[in-house]
């Protein structure tokens, strides 16, 4: 995922090195409060630890290929955030001065697109909240290998778009798009495995090593993070990204439209009625609000506004949300009552 | 399996060639530093479409070759194994961009390839200039360099001690891999025996970090000194050279010099 110069504009890579330098400088600030002396020589070794892992192959099954560790989201891991991203940083430096593997004036894409959301994104939000020492091995690996895919697809996506308003590629935005982003989710899965690997071995050999979080308070700000990161992710989805929707139909739909069956046949099985149809379809035009994610009018051939839309999307997301804790509250609660028992 | 040799094959030689002596090896490495990234600047800062505005820039190349003495096949060994990545993404112009390029009154080629080869040379110049930089600098005078650039000094000396230990730990990685597949009698290792491998790596790493943090306390106390204290003097001729560099750099940027000449001397 490593860019090259030539294909990024100044422009681009100036402003890439401008949020990147600021992320180093916030992790420098992080770090003058820590044993600064302790963590140089070790954030030293596990940046070339993590360069000599890359060159670490294992073989994947049934592919013919190999995957190898990626590096942000272990070091993540096994430095904390800061640590981590600073870590990377110089890994990628070296990577660009010694092999040419990415620029100098991409190296601030590089180190956003592979550090950032892997140490300040993938990691505080899909990792750290709900991995502890006793976790189970499917549970590190599950989360593993989400923070993982996650980390990637933010970075790939990013790539894409730096590269296309750089200008300096022809390939479309969308077909950019389509050829990175399959790709880097089998890296991930990938990716996920074999950090998963290392952390499990680690813990097991060295439990204190890694994984050890004893700051209980610090674990409930990360997962209300999360929550609060995922709450707002849903909101411009319901809210922006829902205006954009297609106005198509959804590939069931087009399916039975387009099926022969259809054709030939107007009265298929999804139309068919019986008593308990009529009897199911009056309750729920009884009982719904916004049918077709509109508000309801008397004029059934009226087109819907498209800010009808944002707010059935942002409706409905707050009510399977409320729906979510109404039922996992009580679950919640009977659990903590048992525990003293047990 | 042969790519950990390989890489530490690679940084031994940029090493050797980073301590040979010439006027390029005892240029300040600030200037050379900043002459690189002006350098690449303005060889990104063409348009797709412009190829003959970045041939002046391969003289600026060919005069530091000429005075590192570094062969341009080393160059050209490192180029190689970045090319492939670079054609793959660069050859969709060509596939993409159908406009034309009119050579002449009757010759014309797709646009697509003109930013095609735009984009290779654009990098070969780029890439070239990477490696001159380091090959004739070395990298503990880049992070000196950088230090007196007022880089901070966490991140500088974490570049320092990354690159220390980095042929270390890819000798002691080969080795374990090495050892692990010769004895069990296969090529590569599954991803159970791999995350084995690495955790016993990543475990002797920790000891050694380990190590390292206790002779640095027991060196330097809480103030360790990683780099000489002595100041970088930067010479006259040095200063002179490298402005004049510098303005021809950034006048070969601002007029595309092939075709004033084509111009000035043809028309």
């Amino acid at each position: 995922m490593h860019m090259a110069d030539s294909f990024i504009s100044p422009a681009v890579g100036g402003t890439m090195w401008a949020f990147s330098a600021l992320l180093v400088a916030l992790s420098i600030k992080k770090l003058k409060n820590q044993n600064t002396l302790k963590s140089i020589p070790l954030m030293g070794v596990m940046g070339a630890f993590i360069f000599a892992c890359q060159m670490l192959n294992f073989s994947i099954p049934g592919t013919g290929s190999s995957g190898h560790l990626g590096g942000g989201m272990i070091l993540a891991i096994l430095l904390g955030p800061y640590a981590g991203f600073l870590t990377l940083s110089s890994v990628l430096i070296i990577q660009a001065l010694f092999f040419a593997d990415g620029g100098l004036l991409a190296l601030g894409c590089n180190m956003f697109n592979l550090g950032f959301y892997t140490c300040f994104i993938a990691y505080p939000l899909l990792f750290r909240p709900f991995i502890n020492q006793e976790s189970s091995k499917t549970k590190i690996a599950i989360f593993s290998i989400i923070a993982c895919i996650v980390g990637l697809q933010l970075g790939a996506f990013s790539v894409v778009v730096e590269t296309t308003a750089s200008g300096i590629t022809a390939l479309p935005f969308d077909n950019f798009l389509w050829l990175m982003q399959p790709i880097h989710l089998a890296i991930g899965v990938v990716e996920g495995l074999a950090t998963a690997a290392v952390v499990l071995f680690v813990r097991q050999m060295e439990p204190n090593l890694v994984l050890n979080f004893s700051d209980k308070q610090e674990k409930k700000q990360a997962r209300a993070l999360t929550f609060a990161a995922l709450a707002a992710l849903t909101l411009l989805f319901g809210t922006v990204v829902s205006l954009f929707a297609s106005e198509h139909p959804d590939g069931l739909e087009w399916s039975i439209e387009k099926s022969s069956v259809a054709e030939s046949q107007p009265e298929t099985q999804l139309e068919q009625s019986s008593d308990i149809h009529e009897k199911l379809a009056m309750i729920q035009s009884k009982t719904e609000i916004m049918p077709d994610y509109a508000l309801p009018v008397a004029d059934e051939d009226a087109e819907p506004n498209r800010y009808e839309t944002s707010l059935a999307g942002v409706g409905g997301s707050l009510m399977v949300g409320a729906f979510i804790v109404a039922v996992c509250l009580p679950l919640k609660s009977r659990k903590k009552k048992q525990q003293p028992s047990e | 399996m042969r790519i950990l040799p390989r890489t530490i094959n690679w940084l031994d030689q940029l090493e050797v060639l980073s301590r040979q002596s010439s006027i390029a090896h005892h240029w300040d490495a600030r200037l050379k530093i900043l002459l690189c990234l002006i350098f690449q600047i303005c060889v990104i800062s063409f348009p797709a479409y412009s190829l003959s505005g970045l041939v002046p820039f391969l003289f600026f190349l060919v005069v530091v070759i000429r005075l590192s003495g570094i062969s341009p096949l080393i160059l050209l060994k490192g180029l190689l194994p970045i090319l492939p990545f670079i054609l793959l993404l660069g050859i969709m112009n060509p596939i993409f961009d159908e406009g034309r390029f009119y050579l002449t009154k009757h010759y014309s080629i797709s646009l697509g390839w003109v930013s095609f080869f735009s984009i290779i040379f654009k990098s070969v110049l780029t890439i070239s200039a990477g490696f001159l930089l380091i090959a004739t600098t070395g990298f503990y005078a880049i992070c000196q360099a950088l230090k007196s650039m007022k880089v901070p000094q966490i991140l500088v000396t974490q570049l320092l001690l990354t690159y220390r230990f980095l042929i270390e730990l890819l000798h002691q990685a080969n080795t374990y891999q090495i050892a692990f597949c010769q004895r069990r009698g296969i090529k590569k290792p599954s991803l159970r025996e791999w995350g084995a491998i690495t955790g016993h790596f990543f475990l002797s790493c920790m000891m050694k970090s380990n190590h390292i943090y206790q002779s640095i306390y027991a060196r330097g106390g809480e103030n360790p000194v990683f780099f000489d204290n002595n100041k970088i003097n930067l010479s006259p001729v040095q200063a002179i050279f490298s402005l004049s560099f510098f303005v021809l750099m950034i006048l070969c940027r601002v007029v595309n010099v092939p075709i004033w000449l084509e111009e000035t001397f043809l028309n």
